[in-house]
């Protein structure tokens, strides 16, 4: 963890998670509520395509971040490769398999 | 690109492909269910036609979004409810429409099963046909949610014996929304009301 840098932990993991606010849009009704964050989802449901598209962007982002080649011969870093592949999980799972995803976390609700 | 790169790009994209083809790609209903049919102006007489077809049950109309966890979950609280009322003459028209940016396909067999009674019909309307209908016949009145650019989504409608669909949409005895809240709101109507019930309900 000593060579990781944290603009490249941060990068895939606001991927992931701004991904999965794709689909938040309604979970005030359930989680949120129980966090009395009702207002949420008007933020959310007004946000949606943004947060796809920011998710994707921020994906981008990361691979470039982990491919770029620094000043010095250092080796790419197991932590960030391995963030930014659940990161591309999370990401193709809800561009590609959004009913599925939608449907796991319909499962978690109260 | 090396020889063993291209076979681990070839190897991901095939599993992609499988995994697309078995949770994506289809679109069965479950067993006793008629397939899932595309809503569009000439469909639409169908629907209204399988609405009045079943005079003597109550109707329950659903719009529902295939990718919204919250719709998702509404559907298997009303499919409990049909479930813990077998004998009970209901017609539940489910209508999955698109309106999260995520919502770019038919509604897969995973979300599908989820209303697996075989009182339920399901219907793909992507065009917001019944949502428009609904919301005229409202005449105003607002579940308090879901709307979205104008159009209705996460409600359920529900229409007492005798209703007929003619030229417009009856106005719905019981409006709610969204359905994770209105289907036990109207189980609780159901099950303080028997006279619906059919002999072979003890």
């Amino acid at each position: 963890m000593k060579n990781v840098r944290s603009s490249a932990l941060l990068t895939p993991a606001a991927a992931a998670l701004s991904a999965l606010a794709t689909l938040a849009c309604c979970l005030p009704f359930g989680i949120g509520a129980a966090f009395g964050a009702l207002g949420l989802s008007v933020v959310f449901a007004r946000f949606q395509i943004w947060f796809l598209i920011l998710s994707i962007v921020l994906l981008l982002l990361g691979l470039i971040q982990v491919l770029r080649k620094g000043p010095s011969c250092r080796r790419r870093s197991r932590t960030e490769i391995t963030l930014l592949s659940i990161a591309a999980v999370a990401v193709i799972a809800v561009v590609f398999f959004p009913q599925w995803v939608a449907g796991l976390l319909a499962g978690h609700l109260p | 690109m090396t020889r063993r790169k291209w076979l681990i790009f070839g190897v991901v994209a095939g599993v992609f492909l499988a995994l697309f083809w078995t949770v994506a790609a289809r679109h069965q209903t479950p067993a006793g269910q008629p397939p899932l049919a595309d809503l569009t102006h000439q469909s639409l007489s169908q629907l209204r036609q399988e609405f009045n077809a079943a005079p003597d049950s109550e109707r329950v109309l659903l719009l529902l979004s295939p990718t919204c966890p919250v719709c998702i979950k509404g559907s298997s609280v009303l499919n409990a409810v049909l479930k813990s009322h077998p004998g009970t003459k209901i017609r539940v028209f489910a209508i999955w429409e698109p309106i999260l940016p995520t919502d770019w396909g038919r509604p897969a067999s995973t979300i599908l099963g989820n209303l697996s009674d075989e009182r339920v019909l399901q219907w793909w309307d992507k065009r917001h046909l019944v949502a428009h209908l609904l919301r005229e016949s409202a005449g105003g009145r607002d579940p308090g949610c879901c709307m979205s650019n104008g159009t209705l989504w996460d409600v359920i409608a529900v229409y007492p014996p005798g209703a007929r669909w003619t030229e417009t949409l009856p106005a719905p005895q019981f409006f709610a929304g969204p359905v994770v809240r209105g289907a036990p709101q109207w189980d609780a109507k159901v099950t303080g009301n028997d006279s619906r019930a059919d002999s072979s309900r003890p």
